[in-house]
């Protein structure tokens, strides 16, 4: 689905999750990263996280994907996220935008993944060729 | 972190866009878009990942650890989708490095920044990791 690229126009969100303990290893064997705080349980837990948490890149994946759904997946110029909280096994992620430019042939975008109706886990930003 | 990190360079090295690795990350996002799905184009956030031989673990290699850092952002400007298959070459530096005091002690925000580019020379993605070391 292609939205019209007008200012204030609402992306069409998705949603993703529950994310899984599998999930996030799949993820860890996809990228190499194996950092303990995605896959260890303990070592999670003694620097503080209430379990293990999804890889922020995961993240930035489901934000490239929503703008993908709005204007093409070829189309996207430009992704970022800030991840603000840590996403946990359980969570399910509300992906969604607003379009906040439109200049020169290309959207720009805020983006933000929410966990539950207002938990917001991570923004950013992103453009896309209109 | 390292002192010397700022402007550090990584060796450059090779990624190819492989297809059995490109349809595992496509599973482990959930990504169900058709473009990707056909097998030929990847998404430009696949090309994250130690996973790639070359890649040195980003951590290590700004002298911090599992311990101390974790991920606050991360950034991809896309000229081109990469395309399964395709041979580029990356390129890393630390492109920024700020410390920010705080009453618990000093906090490192480094970024990391890779250029990818096509067999032409051409800059297919850019990809920024900032990554915070805490007190």
């Amino acid at each position: 689905m292609t939205i019209a690229a007008e200012l204030g126009a609402a992306l069409e969100p998705i949603t993703r999750g529950p994310i899984s303990r599998s999930q996030i290893a799949r993820f860890a064997a996809a990228t190499g990263d194996f950092n303990p705080i995605h896959t260890d349980e303990a070592f999670a837990q003694k620097i503080g996280f209430p379990s293990i948490i999804a890889h922020g890149p995961l993240t930035l994946a489901f934000l490239t994907q929503v703008l993908g759904r709005n204007f093409g997946p070829d189309k996207v110029r430009a992704v970022s996220a800030q991840f603000r909280a840590p996403i946990l096994p359980g969570d399910t992620l509300r992906v969604e935008g607003t379009v906040t430019g439109v200049a020169d042939g290309r959207a720009t975008c805020e983006l933000r993944v929410l966990r539950g109706e207002d938990d917001v886990v991570a923004t950013g930003t992103g453009s896309a060729e209109i | 972190m390292r002192d010397d990190l700022l402007g550090s360079e990584i060796e450059p090295f090779e990624v190819t866009i492989e297809a059995p690795l490109n349809q595992y990350f496509l599973t482990a996002t959930d990504e169900d878009q058709a473009y990707y799905l056909e097998g030929k184009a990847a998404p430009p956030t696949c090309l994250f990942g130690p996973a790639r031989p070359g890649y040195p673990d980003p951590l290590t290699f700004m002298g911090t650890s599992f311990d101390k850092a974790v991920m606050g952002s991360a950034a991809y400007e896309i000229e081109r989708p990469p395309l399964v298959g395709e041979t580029l070459v990356c390129r890393g530096r630390v492109a920024d490095v700020k410390v920010k005091e705080t009453p618990k002690g000093n906090m490192t925000f480094a970024t990391l920044e890779a250029t990818f580019t096509d067999a032409s020379g051409a800059l297919v993605v850019t990809e920024r990791l900032t990554f915070i070391e805490r007190p």
